[in-house]
């Protein structure tokens, strides 16, 4: 029997499925958690064998970017360019997989665009003059904090690449619990990341330090509280750099063991 | 024994600039010399001079072309004005990827440049060696420079496909059929000879 | 973005003069140029305003369409974005030369509404789930002079205050079905609350000290510079840092209280004028696009 298609063989009522959503389903956050704690990290740097870099970082509960940096390759213009690409996996987010689409791709550009605007600082784009630099960093699943993590996964990909670099950047992100005087906590979970009253990421060179990149929006209050947020986030990433700098050091005492042939590091 | 090697990260402060010169990987801020790559470092003294302090990667893989340098390439494409090529080499250094170049006419040698004639110099298929003279403008790529006695035709096949033999600084032979192509010849240096 | 090249002397006079608080136009470090704002330029949208500050010139329309809300937000409606950067202002922006810059703008903009206290969203609902106004907010780049993002903020706030969407009605009949009624009084219209909409403060770096409202010379000069959103009380909404540099610590935070200062004056003087033009009414003299 042919099917009708034009009949939709639903039931006669239907309902909005948020009537079934309970209320701070997922709002609530695990209670005492310190603001100033830290998420463990986990980086491997120099892991893929097709790209010239390649870093891995992970954060403990759920965020997983993956960094590749390709170049330096013949550009069209005279300067040095560092071009950043910042894409989501498919199935990288909680709940409905996004459609791809002109929005998605937009919201992508910005987020790679920042990276690009946080990393040129540390880069020595004066030493690849008729060159460019590809940097694709690909979340394999967003756990919260995606975006510092993609910071210091793309800066540890172009250190092991080779490319002559001011210093490392470290990223790390912020978010403000929601309510009147809420406290800005680091390295949100997705979930707190949701419902926060403001998001904040912030990137810095270590060695110099200087503030590589601010990115951030909400309701964070007065400048006041702005600028804790900003040092809280700066104190995060002075304790995230030696992680990062001992996953580069390993790295490199890898590379340097397997002989100068050797491509890609097995784990 | 030897002592342990230090390893370093982008952005480490090695010495200051009392202590050691900045070289190759490092750079100088403040009155430091840190480091831009991650690898090795290497302090290499001269009696009474300072030590210079440098980083070194084993995989020398960020090579550019730079002014000065000297690289091999191949001919692409050739017309009355100028010889695209392909640079493939740095040095003893393969390019991961390809970088173009052009050879001007009246670069290909040093002498008589009103006379020089690119199609008696080179061919598409040549393996040229060169030197880097700009890294070009907006419109124009890497300009290269043969004119010198070093610089020119390394490889070249005749039009009967085999491999020729140079005869003189403009000359090269077929050894199937003995014919005669003219081309700006390198005298390729001994150290270059290598296999 | 449209650029001018500098000279490294001219670079070094710049820089020179901002050390000293005089900049190339006789400002100091905390001045804004003459910024000159006329509403309802355009009559064909629901509100419009055309803000002219230095060389750049930005023209916004907002229209009003009925839409369906959005899933997540049922009883809520929206603001849409879009930049236009025509060929007029540079002609680097031919083709598709401006996109580029005009996906920044859109994003920013998206940005610094996100906060829900920006706009009372829930007032463009009409009914639940089914109907609400969609705001769509076209920015033409007809100039651009230096300072873009400043103006446009400007700009769109100037827009968002001009906004009449006209009042309906949802009637409701015995059967359930809904019926949508407009009125027919053309004067009968809500007006949007834009006290809480923010105006964007850029704040460029150049040498130790930091500008606000940089001319075109001056971002040739500056590497890096802090966008930050700052409504009328002074709180942030965004902050962001712009450009290929870097900042120091201590610097972003005078950048900030910087911007609290400068963004609380922009505000109070952009109200004061936005109120004397909705006083004079229909007896205002039209400037338009001659003046």
């Amino acid at each position: 029997m042919a099917l009708d298609h034009r009949r939709v063989p639903g039931p006669e009522e239907s309902q909005a499925p948020l009537l079934y959503a309970a209320p701070g389903e997922a709002g609530t956050d695990a209670p005492g958690r310190e603001a100033a704690a830290l998420r463990p990290l986990l980086a491997r740097a120099g892991l893929l064998s097709q790209a010239e870099g390649s870093a891995y970082v992970e954060l403990a509960g759920g965020t997983k970017v993956l960094c590749a940096v390709r170049g330096p390759r013949e550009a069209a213009e005279g300067r040095g360019r560092l071009l950043c690409e910042f894409r989501r996996a498919p199935f990288s987010v909680r709940g409905a997989r996004p459609r791809p689409g002109p929005a998605t791709a937009a919201r992508e550009r910005e987020l790679g665009l920042a990276l690009q605007e946080a990393l040129a600082p540390a880069v020595r784009l004066a030493r690849y003059p008729r060159a460019r630099l590809e940097l694709t960093a690909l979340v394999l699943q967003d756990g919260g904090s995606a975006l510092a993590a993609a910071l210091s996964a793309a800066a540890l990909a172009l250190a092991d690449a080779g490319v002559e670099m001011f210093d490392l950047v470290v990223g790390c992100g912020l978010c403000r619990a929601p309510g009147p005087g809420g406290a800005w906590l680091l390295q949100p979970s997705e979930a707190e990341e949701r419902a926060a009253a403001a998001r904040l990421t912030v990137a810095l060179m270590p060695g110099l330090n200087q503030v590589a990149g601010l990115l951030g929006s909400g309701q964070g209050g007065p400048p006041e509280s702005w600028a804790q947020a900003v040092r809280l986030g700066l104190e995060g990433c002075q304790r995230l750099y030696p992680v990062l700098r001992r996953s580069l050091l390993r790295a490199a005492e890898r590379r340097a063991a397997e002989g100068p042939r050797a491509v890609g590091a097995s784990a | 024994m030897a002592p342990p090697v230090r390893y370093c990260v982008p952005g480490e402060r090695l010495c200051s600039l009392e202590e050691g010169a900045a070289g190759s990987g490092t750079y100088t801020r403040h009155g430091y010399v840190c480091a831009a790559l991650a690898g090795c470092l290497v302090k290499t003294s001269e009696d009474g001079a300072l030590p210079v302090v440098s980083v070194v990667r084993d995989a020398e893989s960020q090579l550019l072309p730079d002014v000065g340098a000297i690289v091999t390439c191949k001919v692409c494409s050739i017309n009355s004005r100028f010889a695209k090529v392909h640079i493939l080499y740095i040095g003893s250094t393969p390019l991961k990827s390809a970088f173009r170049g052009t050879i001007r006419r009246e670069d290909i040698r040093a002498t008589e440049k009103d006379k020089v004639e690119v199609y008696k110099s080179f061919r598409p298929g040549d393996i040229v060696l060169a030197k880097v003279i700009s890294l070009g403008d907006m419109q124009s790529n890497y300009l290269l420079s043969t004119a010198e006695n070093e610089l020119g035709v390394v490889v070249a096949h005749s039009e009967a496909g085999a491999q020729m033999v140079p005869i003189s600084w403009c000359e090269m032979q077929c050894p199937r059929t003995h014919s005669k192509e003219l081309r700006k010849v390198a005298r390729v240096q001994p150290e270059f000879l290598q296999t | 973005m449209a650029s001018v090249v500098l000279s490294e002397a001219e670079k070094v006079y710049v820089v020179h003069g901002v050390q000293e608080d005089l900049r190339v136009d006789g400002r100091g470090c905390e001045d804004y140029r003459c910024i000159e704002v006329e509403t309802d330029v355009v009559s064909n949208t629901s509100g419009s305003a055309r803000v002219k500050l230095g060389h750049t010139d930005i023209l916004v329309g907002v229209k009003a369409e009925m839409g369906t809300p959005k899933l997540e937000n049922p009883n809520e409606g929206y603001l849409e974005f879009f930049v236009d950067c025509s060929a007029n202002a540079t002609p680097e922006f031919e083709g598709r030369g401006g996109e580029e810059l005009a996906t920044e703008i859109v994003n920013t903009l998206y940005r610094i509404f996100s906060s829900e206290s920006t706009i009372d969203v829930k007032s463009l609902c009409i009914n639940p789930r089914e109907h609400c106004w969609v705001l769509y907010v076209d920015v033409l780049l007809l100039e651009c002079g230096g300072n873009l993002f400043d103006a446009i903020s400007i700009a769109v706030k100037a827009a968002l205050f001009n906004t009449r969407i006209p009042k309906v009605r949802v009637l409701e009949d015995e059967e359930g079905s809904k019926e949508i009624e407009l009125s027919d009084d053309p004067y009968d219209c809500i007006r949007l609350n834009v006290d809480n909409v923010p105006c964007i403060i850029t704040l460029s770096k150049i040498g130790c000290r930091h500008v606000v409202d940089a001319t075109l010379q001056e971002e040739a000069c500056s590497l890096a510079s802090l966008l930050l959103s700052v409504t009328s009380r002074g709180t942030f909404t965004c902050m962001k840092k712009l450009g290929n540099g870097s900042l120091d610590p201590e610097s972003i935070f005078e950048m900030m209280e910087t911007g609290k200062r400068v963004g609380k004056t922009l505000h109070a003087s952009l109200q004061k004028i936005l109120d004397k033009e909705e006083s004079l009414g229909t007896t205002r003299q039209k400037v338009g696009f001659l003046g």
